[in-house]
């Protein structure tokens, strides 16, 4: 278990320093490189700009510049963000953390609802409370969260006169109704996705030769399915839960815009928008550390839970 | 998956070398999938309606002779128009551009893009997967350092940074998506390339001395076909889904070329006094996808029954 440990950390380590020094040269080869904003306005002069790339080291040779972001990356230093007023871009990224942990937490939560919808799905397999779990999935795989979250404002907003805007800061009743309508449209998928994936899961548990033994035993219905059969297909949901944190960090981009969430996806296409690249950059790599933390945090586990699984 | 039935097997004793095969009494695979395929009535239903709406998509250009209205023909006296009025069926937006024609000038983009992501993403994926799961070794632990990169990258992200270094248009927007969607595929490919390349006719092949590249084209991939089809058919709907969401963001296809995804962002700021510039739109994408999420799902149940049994 240890080596095995050890082995996904070096590889994860790995993985993160190849993706960060690709992120790094994708910021670097943009058009015009990290002042492209400036080439915009026509009342800086070519000067200017020249004053401007020595002040933040543009004009020293790439693998300088490479070798001392690397170093302050590591420190956690990751520059100024010039679209806030030059504070530092991990005290900007700090205030917008929390509010994207709420979401994506709350989001997780919700999508588990889809775990006992797959269970129920399965022991009712062909019937209608399977049939109508079905429709939920295909519809929740099939509409855009977005327009829908745009239709959810639509509606309240012409019939109660209130949508959820922000946080929410009385107390917290407030920040859960502003909370909930959000977190669920960002837990669509990965709801859909545990449903699916639990059901089948439990269908195929439901049809092992072990199960039918405790059921031939006289176990009492409860027991068989709590212990043999739950226990089996839940193992795999553990690993989809590292997979979806990528697709619940884009979705936060959309959702956090449209609800004006204060978090990091909203602060990623606030910072596009006003081309900070040194805000892109560290969102990249702390969205993609998180994503790699989540998925070696995954593969634990799921060793752990499930002892047929070797780990080599 | 194997063709070559009792009936069809050939006699014992030395094979006349010759192309002729005795023909096949028992239906090929493709064509009894096709058939379990068309006897579901959702599939069915969903492709009627998803070839419906490609071929007007497609008709575009015709139909607007129709419709009355071509695609950037602004009617400012009537902007805002609700629809039904003023000839404009499904109502008309802020510079009096029809909505209705509008929409099947932006399937052709969404459904372009969609495919082309998935035809992106297959070929890449089908190829790596396939080196991967053949090959194993160095070339296994190659394809999945690239996996691990392009799986753990948050794509929306990163195609936000890709849009502002280039207006993307159709093509570069399915390229770069589509070099960016192709985790899925390969690990797939490779799952079942792994599970064939144990099968006694690989090993057959090898040892009457056909090549990697004979096994790997001839004898592997005709039978990834059903896999590689109905991972595509989901690329497609992630694709159009995406799509949509990076227009609204402004960072995928931008106007004046109308895509699902940035007309629902034009009728963003109208949600309560013009709502039908955002809903349109909404609803088609949910159509489209709903019915070629259907198809996959049909394909996927289709090819292999077996699922359909375990539901």
């Amino acid at each position: 278990m240890t080596r095995f440990i050890v082995r996904r950390l070096i590889q994860s380590l790995l993985l993160l320093f190849t993706i960060m020094t690709l992120s790094f040269i994708l910021t670097r080869v943009a058009p015009g490189g990290p002042e492209a904003l400036y080439f915009e306005n026509k009342n800086i002069g070519p000067a200017e700009i020249a004053a401007i790339r020595k002040a933040r080291g543009l004009d020293e040779p790439m693998y300088v510049q490479y070798f001392k972001w690397l170093w302050a990356t590591l420190q956690l230093d990751f520059g100024v963000a010039y679209s806030y007023a030059r504070r530092p871009v991990v005290e900007v990224i700090w205030t917008k953390l929390g509010p994207t942990f709420q979401l994506g937490l709350m989001s997780y939560l919700i999508a588990l609802v889809g775990v006992p919808l797959g269970v129920y799905a399965a022991r009712h397999r062909g019937k209608l409370g399977d049939n109508v779990v079905r429709i939920f999935t295909v519809i929740g795989s099939a509409v855009p969260h977005f327009w829908l979250g745009l239709i959810i404002i639509t509606i309240l907003a012409n019939t109660i006169k209130w949508f959820p805007q922000g946080q929410g800061d009385q107390g917290i009743g407030d920040w859960f109704i502003h909370i909930i309508i959000p977190a669920l449209l960002l837990s669509t998928s990965a709801m859909v996705a545990f449903t699916r994936f639990v059901r089948s899961e439990t269908i195929d548990t439901l049809g092992q030769d072990y199960v039918r033994t405790a059921n031939a035993k006289g176990l009492p219905y409860n027991e068989v399915s709590r212990r043999h059969v739950l226990r089996n297909s839940l193992i795999p949901v553990v690993t989809l839960m590292g997979a979806f944190l990528p697709s619940i960090l884009g979705g936060a981009a959309l959702t956090e815009s449209i609800f004006n969430w204060p978090g990091i996806g909203q602060l990623f296409v606030n910072s596009a928008s006003a081309r900070d690249y040194s805000i892109l950059l560290a969102l990249l790599i702390i969205g993609t550390t998180l994503t790699i933390i989540g998925t070696f945090l995954a593969d634990i586990a799921y060793v752990w839970v499930d002892p047929r699984i070797r780990y080599n | 998956m194997s063709q070559v039935s009792e009936r069809t097997a050939p006699p014992v004793g030395p094979t006349p070398l010759s192309d002729k095969r005795r023909k096949s009494l028992s239906k090929g695979f493709f064509a009894s999938a096709f058939e379990r395929f068309l006897r579901d009535r959702v599939s069915l239903i969903s492709m009627i309606i998803f070839v419906i709406i490609a071929l007007l998509a497609i008709c575009a250009p015709l139909l607007e002779k129709v419709i009355g209205f071509t695609r950037d023909e602004q009617d400012l006296l009537n902007s805002y128009a609700p629809p039904g009025t003023a000839g404009h069926i499904l109502g008309a937006d802020e510079l009096g551009r029809d909505i209705l024609i509008r929409l099947l000038w932006g399937g052709q983009v969404s459904l372009s893009v969609g495919f082309l992501v998935a035809l992106i993403s297959g070929i890449i994926g089908t190829l790596l997967g396939l080196l991967a799961g053949y090959f194993g070794g160095w070339v296994d632990d190659v394809v999945n350092a690239a996996y691990q990169i392009v799986a753990n990258v948050p794509t929306l992200f990163l195609l936000i940074i890709l849009g502002l270094y280039f207006k993307p248009d159709v093509l570069s927007l399915s390229i770069t998506f589509g070099l960016l969607s192709w985790a899925g595929n390969a690990r797939q490919i490779r799952g079942a390339t792994l599970s064939l390349r144990s099968r006694d006719y690989i090993d057959a092949a090898l040892v009457m001395g056909a090549n990697n590249s004979r096994i790997m084209g001839i004898h592997l991939l005709p039978n990834l076909v059903s896999t590689i089809l109905v991972v595509a058919a989901f690329d497609v709907v992630g694709a159009m889904l995406g799509e949509a969401g990076l227009s609204y963001l402004g960072y995928g296809i931008s106007v004046p070329i109308p895509s699902w995804g940035n007309m629902i962002a034009d009728g963003n700021g109208h949600l309560t006094d013009a709502p039908w510039l955002a809903i349109f739109p909404g609803v088609m994408i949910f159509i489209t996808v709903l019915c070629i999420f259907l198809l996959a799902d049909g394909l996927r149940d289709a090819f292999d029954p077996r699922l359909k049994e375990k539901g």
